[in-house]
């Protein structure tokens, strides 16, 4: 059973270039996948899309059988590449929001996982620095038991060690059954967490797909250098 | 869903209200005694005047800034929680978007509702305060308790229904100055990338101008057959001819609150393009 | 730490490596108790798939025993353990060869050496 599927997908901004060209998707159930593709080859957009922040020219998607809406977003949790706290907010405020508006939220986890971090929950969310805002979004995003979670570049813009941090977060606490989708330029440091990939060239294109562990094995390259050579500019 | 919503709008608008709408009371109470200082038959020192001169300016302006704020504080819990980043985590909680729009359209509603409600008391209550010592006199209530009787005796009942009609008015046209604000605001964001707000504000000057504009060549020319009706009614059907009108003035706004309502949800569903 | 891994090898075997040297070292001691597949994943950054195929290479060769709900653990059979370790070395004795052949020095010259490294 496919979690996502995308059918004839298009998606221009203006009137001109389309960013997504009749895309064709499917993301199987309980698999780690990667989007991976050079800036500007629709990744974000395709990530908006299904998480009901745009909607499509044309074409059809469907998470867990429904439309893109309310019942989509309940069973999808979304991690874009800015923070979006409200002004004004509390660490456990923003739990709290959480707790009230999705009910696969796990408080409990995203205290602890906090907690084990040092941040103070009555801490305003204003005055963390940039990378323990992301850590805390990262934190509540990955404690929801969601069939899908949409990671869009979580670890463009974060020191090393961050990511280190960031990658284990994302494998150590998703439910067991749901499927990830990572959208990253940064192969290298992926890689090792996928089960499979899509290299997607502009338009949306898929270029090369399949799983992760036999793509290296065929080809004896790794995923970052198989990716260099197909996006050699 | 919806109730959800509502709280986190109505403590997020609310918020810094309190303390201006007691600023305003407190203004008002103030500028009341300004008042009632330079009206009064006692002489005081020059300076003391002078400064009740001055108290009895800046609650006015006080009073105003406070109506101004309500709208501003309508205005930017729309802009922040649709249109900066914070929208990314708006938009996809698993709610209708017609949720989102209802629970803010409700509580901007409710806001500029509540501020009319303590504005005019405040108001009055200068007023009050500052002729004082001329007006509240005995006879003055008595002359008030007359005029009241004599008014119930002639419409009666009516008095009711216009009170209602004049709140149900009041309430539609609050709605509208809050979708009127949030029409601005998604305007201003889809056709510029930066300066949102202040494109925002043009937006909203520019279409007050003209609704103002409108309204002032409709009553040049509504007003004169309005008194050519009533004139020409009789005095039995006269109360209902003005619950008509009332009614009447209702629908007028409500349908623009609905056609705005309609524009607005479309900008909503269909441009909405976050960076 | 994430743990770095190479190109050459699928990873699911470099990770089995590691495990396996981890026994061998001592740092996981006969009978004790190994991360769970989570665990793990989270700690060395990798897809849990891939800790669960080192996993079932390791309980393959009998290095690794699972105790159903309880978890796994290293086995306490040391014949296991040391079978294992005589494998490891000889596979590093036979890169040794090859390396140092490719240098031209002879099995006697390397004998000699590392009897004077030793020291």
């Amino acid at each position: 059973m496919s979690i996502l599927v995308c059918r004839d997908l298009c998606k221009s901004y203006r009137r001109g270039v389309p960013v997504l060209d009749h895309l064709n998707l499917e993301i199987p159930e309980g698999k780690i996948v990667g989007l991976l593709g050079p800036n500007g080859c629709g990744k974000s957009t395709l990530i908006k899309l299904v998480s009901g922040l745009l909607q499509p020219n044309s074409g059809e998607i469907l998470v867990g059988g429904h439309p893109v809406g309310p019942e989509s977003c309940a069973i999808v949790s979304y991690l874009p590449e800015r923070t979006y706290f409200s002004s004004g907010m509390k660490v456990e405020g923003l739990i709290r929001f959480f707790a009230d508006f999705y009910a696969d939220f796990d408080a409990t986890r995203a205290r602890n996982l906090l907690w084990d971090l040092g941040i103070d929950p009555t801490a305003d969310l204003k005055s963390l620095s940039k990378g323990t805002k992301e850590k805390v979004q990262l934190i509540l995003v990955m404690s929801r038991r969601a069939r899908l979670y949409l990671l869009d570049e979580p670890i463009a813009g974060v020191d090393p060690a961050a990511r280190e941090y960031i990658l284990g977060t994302i494998v150590g606490n998703y439910a067991e059954d749901a499927s990830i989708i990572i959208t990253t330029h940064l192969i290298a440091d992926v890689e090792p967490v996928l089960d499979e990939f899509f290299f997607l060239g502009y338009g949306g294109h898929i270029i090369r797909s399949g799983s992760a562990e036999a793509a290296r094995l065929e080809s004896g390259r790794s995923l970052d250098e198989q990716f260099r050579e197909v996006f050699k500019c | 869903m919806l109730k959800k919503l509502l709280r986190y709008d109505m403590r997020a608008m609310f918020r810094y209200w309190w303390i201006a709408a007691l600023s305003c009371v407190v203004f008002a109470c103030a500028g009341g005694g300004c008042l009632s200082i330079l009206l009064s038959d006692r002489s005081y020192p020059f300076f003391v005047t002078s400064m009740a001169g001055m108290g009895v300016a800046l609650p006015i302006f006080g009073m105003s800034a406070f109506a101004i704020l309500s709208s501003i504080l309508v205005f930017i819990r729309f802009y922040r929680n649709f249109f900066t980043d914070e929208g990314y985590l708006t938009f996809t909680l698993p709610v209708g978007r017609h949720q989102l729009l209802n629970s803010k359209l409700i509580s901007g509603t409710s806001l500029l509702a509540a501020t009319i409600a303590v504005l005019l008391p405040s108001l009055l209550l200068m007023l009050a305060i500052g002729f004082g010592e001329y007006v509240f006199t005995p006879e003055f209530f008595r002359e008030i308790g007359e005029a009241l009787s004599d008014m119930w005796e002639a419409i009666g009942a009516w008095s009711i229904l216009y009170a209602a009609e004049l709140i149900l008015l009041g309430l539609t046209t609050c709605l509208f100055g809050v979708l009127g604000l949030s029409v601005c605001i998604t305007l201003a964001s889809l056709l510029v990338k930066k300066a949102k707000v202040i494109t925002a504000i043009a937006i909203y000057y520019g279409a007050s101008s003209i609704l103002s504009f409108v309204m002032q060549l409709l009553q040049l020319f509504g007003l004169p057959a309005l008194a050519d009706l009533l004139a020409g009614t009789s005095e039995a059907a006269a109360p209902g001819i003005m619950a008509l009108l009332l009614l009447g003035g209702i629908c007028f706004v409500a349908i623009f609150c609905g056609l705005l309502y309609l524009f607005q949800y479309r900008l909503l569903d269909r441009k909405l393009n976050l960076a | 730490m994430a743990w770095h891994f190479s190109t050459d090898r699928p990873v699911y075997v470099q990770l089995a490596e590691r495990i396996t040297r981890s026994v061998l070292t001592g740092e996981y001691q006969p009978g004790e108790q190994i991360p769970s597949v989570r665990q793990l994943a989270m700690e060395a950054a990798v897809n849990p798939n891939t800790v669960q195929h080192a996993f079932t290479e390791l309980e393959g060769n009998g290095l690794i025993v699972p105790r159903g709900t309880l978890g796994r653990f290293v086995t306490e059979d040391r014949a296991v353990i040391e079978a294992c370790r005589e494998q490891a070395a000889r596979q590093l004795v036979r890169d040794f060869i090859e390396n140092i052949t490719q240098l031209s020095v002879t099995g006697q010259q390397a004998i000699a050496m590392i009897e004077e490294e030793s020291l």
